[in-house]
């Protein structure tokens, strides 16, 4: 599914590539970033749904393979203009001291999210293109790249004679070293810049990742300049949206750089970890997938030729898509390690087991599910569990909502009553009691894909109120309640059994404040389990 | 952390998890051992009553149903707050009130009361029933009732005082004398014991009749079976205006078949119950089977060897 983001065209320019050669200059300079992400562009405008989680990513290559140390990157996500101007205030000033020292600088910013009239929109704040461009031109940096991947952001280039073209070529004069300003948007001036559910993000920002981490780099010199880059990202997001509802989407560039231009954005040279595609893996586009069910990388794989990516150590899923089935397994990159994928390795399996979240639904977006089940509930303190709270089985109905504050979280409400039979020894004293319990919860939690075979885990907070009350059998006993907020902690487990249905399992840890008869903290666990409908 | 930042992090915890209700076992301590009527009330296997019922028996009755009527009207007061949760805790104190009284909107009423734990397994616990003339402070409060009631093996079943202070309340301007239940009276005061059988239960009573204080005192004891014993001692005038001491002793089985004996002390200044003034037994059927009076042999009725005591 595509969604929109809409940008004017420009006229089409192929300029010659020229690289020159020793000019690895991502080891020389002081680089600083600002990366912006923001889903929301205000009144009449969707809510995107990638936009945040392209600018982490692409903070991410940027501090692990561009040269620029995470305390010289500023990471805005849903903030107004105005934290984008005070994080260019701030850059400028650290430039300026850099500069003093006599230290060569660039300045990467990156923005991903809505752009409409002329404006970017961050949120309901908006800030005037031509603005960003004269800030930019005016910057204190001695090379400026702007990357804008928003609807319509290619305004931006329209009055400096944007180019819409698979690639470009800076060319070098001299041994000056370069000056000047580069700007790249995701699409024209009129296009929409699409986002994909398939590839969880935004087509322009997802192959600029996949190309920074190693997949653009024709040259093989473990670099990867912004030529590189560029021509990459222009080629994969017009091919991938050339037959989508909104039509292609054609990136475009502009620049006005002097001296020796080339640029390299990351260098792998030197760092080993990553995933290494043999000649012999078959062709296709492979599908590198985090442990959260996020696309990472994409490699598109010739035949016959080998490929690389570099990616930081952990745990990944890669995945192939064929007509008929998905090809996916598991690979573990280890720190100093390149890991090489043996495609022969991989299962096949069906298209439900897709561990890209959200690409088995046909619908994606904020997914709903209802779920019925019981709940076992007992306090750790034994005096308590004996004569106060009695451990109760509880009946419950469940509501969760996924990757409704963002993908990967589940925002849910529980609500479970139950009772049991209890007895209070009151100095020698047996008082018999009928106990009931009413809660209700809401739990904001991360929810992570365990393994291939339907299986996730969840973890994260959970706020309840509780309604706890006795009746004893002797009738001159008045009635006793109690009622609070207790918070906690929750971890899950969830089996998808079939299309719609899943199974779950909970474990829950709360904190609960007594006070009646004096002040006691106390705690008490819940197991839940249930079957779970997915609308 | 000082206890002071302790209790501020508790207050601020319980405003935020909004932590409320009356959910307590310490609670459930003060409302048992406050005594039900039912703990104190005499329970006479005399439930038939009929025409040609002996005299003593319907005179047993009455004294058994005067007997529980005082023994409400006390357990009435306490019971205000048995079946309410406490308005304040504090450690070992629970107080309910003060509330404006609604028979005396002038005049308010709390009840106080104190846990002391004796053993592991006894209780004593001191409650007072106090009364105030409305905004008169702390200074003004008066004792209307004390209590005290010590439990072993249980918060149900020990031994208990109950005095009702009519003449302080009275003395502190408290119009005692606008209820006809309590008008005349000086104090009621009783002990019970419900630790096992035999269950007892003394009330003493002191009436106010003119210049001279009349007195009355029940005793009562109930068995497991069923069999008990009711006496009634009273001193005051005769219609003479002579003092005079008199006994009432009442006993049965638990088939309801007994004997009761009018005794009376009729030398003034000489306390001696030995004159018996009469006797009646009867059977299961309250029938009497042997009647006798002093100085009426024309009304001996029944031969005494049907008498079962």
């Amino acid at each position: 599914m595509n969604f929109g983001r809409s940008m004017a065209r420009a006229g089409p320019v192929l300029v010659v590539l020229a690289l020159a050669a020793g000019a690895a200059q991502a080891a020389t300079q002081h680089r600083f970033a600002i990366v912006v992400g923001n889903n929301r562009g205000g009144v009449d405008t969707r809510p995107l749904r990638y936009a945040t989680e392209d600018a982490r990513k692409m903070y991410d290559v940027l501090t692990q393979l561009g040269g620029i140390v995470p305390n010289d990157a500023t990471l805005v996500v849903n903030q107004p203009a105005s934290e984008l101007w005070r994080a260019l205030g701030l850059i400028d000033a650290r430039i300026a001291q850099a500069k003093q020292r006599g230290e060569r600088t660039l300045l990467f910013l990156f923005y991903s999210g809505h752009a409409k009239d002329g404006e970017l929109r961050m949120g309901d704040s908006r800030v005037r293109l031509d603005d960003v461009r004269a800030r930019l031109s005016a910057g204190a940096a001695d090379i400026r790249i702007g990357v804008f991947d928003s609807c319509r952001a290619g305004a931006l280039n329209r009055t400096k004679g944007a180019r819409r073209a698979p690639a470009f070529a800076i060319e070098a004069s001299g041994s000056e070293a370069a000056r000047g300003l580069v700007m790249l948007t995701s699409a024209s001036a009129d296009e929409d810049a699409q986002e994909s559910d398939e590839i969880g993000g935004s087509y322009f920002s997802h192959y600029l990742v996949s190309g920074l981490r190693g997949d653009a780099d024709r040259s093989r010199d473990r670099r990867v300049t912004l030529s590189e880059a560029y021509a990459y990202a222009y080629a994969r997001t017009v091919a991938d949206t050339a037959e989508s509802a909104a039509g292609a989407q054609h990136p475009t560039f502009s620049y006005d750089l002097k001296g020796n231009a080339d640029l390299v954005l990351t260098d792998f040279a030197s760092r080993q970890e990553g995933l290494y595609v043999p000649g012999e893996a078959p062709a296709g586009i492979y599908y590198v997938v985090d442990g959260n069910g996020f696309i990472a990388a994409e490699i598109q794989k010739p035949a016959g030729s080998d490929r690389q990516l570099a990616l930081p150590a952990g745990r990944y899923y890669i995945r192939r898509r064929l007509a008929d089935r998905l090809r996916i397994g598991e690979i573990q990159i280890v720190s100093g390690q390149l890991s090489v994928l043996d495609e022969a390795r991989l299962k096949d399996a069906p298209f439900s087991d897709d561990p890209v979240k959200g690409a088995i639904a046909e619908n994606a977006g904020v997914s709903v599910s209802l779920g019925l089940g019981g709940t076992v509930q007992s306090f750790f303190d034994g005096p308590t569990r004996d004569g106060l709270f009695p451990p109760t089985g509880m009946l419950g109905l469940d509501i969760e909502l996924r990757d409704f504050f963002r993908r990967g979280w589940l925002w849910g409400f529980d609500f479970a009553s139950g009772g049991t039979r209890g007895e209070v020894d009151r100095f020698g004293t047996m008082l018999p009691f009928r106990f009931n319990e009413l809660s209700a919860g809401t739990t904001v939690a991360k929810e992570w894909r365990l393994g291939q075979g339907g299986f996730s885990a969840a973890l994260g907070l959970r706020l309840a109120f509780i309604l706890m009350n006795r009746q004893f059998d002797d009738e001159t006993i008045p009635d006793q309640f109690f009622a609070t907020f207790t918070p906690g902690l929750v971890t899950g487990v969830r089996y998808r059994f079939a299309k719609h249905f899943t199974l779950l399992g909970r474990g829950r840890v709360h904190y609960l404040l007594y006070n009646v008869d004096e002040n006691r903290s106390l705690g008490y666990w819940e197991l839940a389990t249930g079957v779970a409908y997915e609308f | 952390m000082s206890s002071r930042w302790l209790s501020l992090c508790t207050a601020l915890l319980s405003v935020v998890f909004g932590a409320c209700g009356n959910y307590s076992n310490d609670d459930l301590d003060f409302q048992l051992a406050l005594p039900e009527q039912g703990d104190m009330q005499a329970r006479m296997q005399l439930s038939v009553a009929r025409a040609d019922s002996a005299e003593y028996y319907r005179d047993t009755r009455t004294a058994v149903t005067t007997f529980n009527d005082l023994v409400g009207k006390l357990t009435a007061i306490i019971d205000l707050v048995r079946g309410q949760t406490p308005t304040g805790r504090s450690g070992d104190e629970r107080t309910w009130g003060p509330w404006v009284m609604d028979e005396q909107p002038s005049w308010e009423m709390r009840v106080v009361m104190q846990r002391t734990a004796l053993t592991a397994t006894a209780l004593q616990m001191d409650y007072w029933v106090q009364l105030r003339p409305v905004a008169s402070g702390d200074a003004g409060w008066v004792p209307f009732l004390i209590g005290v009631y010590v439990s072993d093996g249980g918060v149900q079943s020990g031994q208990g005082e109950i005095h009702l202070l009519v003449n302080e309340v009275r003395a502190a301007g408290y119009p005692i004398d606008q209820d006809p239940g309590l008008a005349g009276i000086v104090s009621i005061d009783v002990a019970y014991g419900n630790l096992g059988y035999p269950i007892t239960v003394e009330l003493g009573i002191s009436k106010q009749n003119g210049s001279v204080i009349e007195t009355g005192h029940y005793a009562y004891s109930e068995q497991q079976d069923g069999s008990g014993f009711m006496s009634f001692d009273w001193q005051g005038l005769s219609d003479n205006g002579l003092p005079i001491a008199a006994r009432m002793l009442a006993q049965w089985i638990g088939s309801g078949a007994g004997r009761a004996d009018l005794t009376a002390d009729l030398t003034p200044n000489q306390p001696d119950l030995s004159t018996v003034l009469g006797t009646d037994c009867w059977g299961v059927d309250s029938v009497s089977t042997y009647h006798y009076r002093l100085g009426k042999p024309d009304e001996t009725k029944g031969d005494p060897a049907s008498c079962l005591f």
